[in-house]
């Protein structure tokens, strides 16, 4: 579990990353209930290669939401709303959010007070619990369904993930990061 | 005054240690040691660029809003168009307060250990130099400037115009490369009426803040911009309008007309 403090904001964040899960569509079917136990942000691994991706999304998310600016339902659904580059809240949650089929997970929970964590993670995803670490994320990320969601120029469909040099990744990094600043803008 | 801003920055950057390096009309700069989001750790030297326009009083609260949230958007957006071409060193955006004026992003350029610790703006890099005439024309500077020189071709290449190119707004980054920085007046177009005064903003500037060796200063960032244009045929059509224009731009003055 990696656990960030935003400094500008009184909200905390936990992170896990887990391999191998089995019940993807169990935890997207409670998910889509709106079911309490499951007030967390699911995220599809295979559009996230950098810890600072998701971060900034976060800090945009936070930002609206304690400006009381956010469009979605709640802090969880603005963040993965917030990792994308469209102004089309079901295209993001599809594209951002937890798979039916997938077996890889991130998930996010927004912490208000720190006395207030009620829940245990094992309760709800079954699979390996692992450091979130931008190396493994770099190796598992999907190209392809990276450049359907954020749409760049030139494409990444052309380019092969193991091609890819230092200054490259962080040339995507920054390329990402303008495009969740500047969503809506 | 100033208090009354910095608190007022303050307000919106809850936890961020904040320290002025810069003030102006429109906006104020900080750097600070703290990451907006990702966690740094307590012995950590990179430092991070705080641009916050404040809220005019003398303008309707209404429209400064729309104006701020606007403008900030406007420089916001120009830091992506550069990510998009490698070729000019810009500084990347970390994070946006459009509501509130504020842009995030990255410190460029390091202290010139021999100049008080200033920051190595193109200005205090050539400043260091002043009173030696030996140093002040070295190859060393050559090639510098012309590689400033080469980057402002690149952007009018791309039409990116800066808008106000002096030499405190162009960075000589430790690898001695440069760098672009304060976008607040650029904006993108392809007329060469307005890359004429760009260059001749430049020039002005290189005259007022180097009066010593200005012409030959002008030269070399010249000689740089022309090769920024690169060698492809349709570019060097382009090449050409603009330096006409531009001396043009020069025997007039910044303004195409005689009124206002």
């Amino acid at each position: 579990m990696l656990s960030v403090k935003i400094p500008q904001f009184q909200q905390s964040l936990q992170i896990y990353y887990f391999e191998n899960v089995e019940n993807s569509t169990e935890i997207r079917t409670k998910l889509l209930s709106g079911q309490d136990s499951h007030n967390f942000a699911f995220v599809n691994p295979d559009v996230i290669f950098s810890k600072e991706q998701l971060l900034s999304a976060c800090y945009r998310a936070l930002l609206d939401y304690n400006s009381g600016k956010i469009r979605t339902r709640s802090i969880h659904s603005e963040i993965i709303f917030c990792l994308g580059s469209s102004g089309n809240i079901v295209d993001s949650l599809t594209r951002f959010g937890i798979k039916e089929d997938g077996n890889r997970l991130i998930i996010l929970k927004v912490i208000e007070k720190e006395e207030d964590v009620e829940y245990t993670i094992d309760e709800i995803v079954k699979g390996d619990n692992k450091d979130l670490d931008d190396a493994l994320l770099r190796e598992n990320v999907d190209f392809k369904q990276m450049q359907k969601a954020y749409k760049f120029q030139p494409s990444l469909s052309n380019s092969a993930r193991e091609d890819f040099k230092e200054t490259d990744w962080s040339l995507l990094l920054r390329k990402t990061v303008d495009l969740i600043q500047l969503r809506g803008c | 005054m100033s208090d009354e801003l910095i608190q007022l920055a303050q307000s919106h950057l809850q936890n961020i240690p904040l320290q002025v390096i810069s003030q102006g009309a429109e906006a104020i700069v900080f750097t600070t040691k703290t990451h907006p989001y990702l966690p740094t750790s307590k012995d950590s030297h990179t430092e991070y660029i705080i641009k916050y326009r404040p809220p005019k009083k003398y303008r309707h609260p209404q429209l400064d809003a729309t104006l701020t949230k606007h403008r900030t958007i406007a420089e916001a957006r120009l830091l992506q168009r550069l990510t998009n071409i490698p070729e000019i060193q810009s500084p990347g955006l970390i994070a946006l307060d459009a509501r509130n004026g504020i842009i995030w992003m990255e410190k460029v350029g390091y202290e010139l250990i021999d100049y008080d610790d200033k920051i190595s703006s193109l200005k205090n890099w050539l400043w260091r130099y002043n009173d030696n005439q030996e140093k002040a024309l070295t190859e060393e500077i050559k090639i510098a400037l012309e590689k400033v020189g080469c980057m402002i071709g690149k952007a009018h290449v791309n039409d990116v115009i800066h808008g106000d190119l002096t030499s405190s707004n162009i960075i000589i980054t430790e690898a001695q490369e440069a760098c672009l920085i304060d976008f607040g007046l650029s904006y993108q177009s392809a007329l060469p009426e307005d890359k004429g005064v760009d260059l001749y903003v430049l020039d002005r500037a290189i005259l007022s803040t180097h009066p010593k060796y200005a012409e030959q200063y002008n030269e070399w960032l010249m000689a740089g911009y022309e090769r920024g244009y690169g060698k492809d045929k349709k570019s060097l059509i382009k090449l050409k309008e603009v330096l006409k224009r531009y001396e043009e731009v020069r025997l007039r003055g910044r303004k195409r007309s005689m009124l206002g």
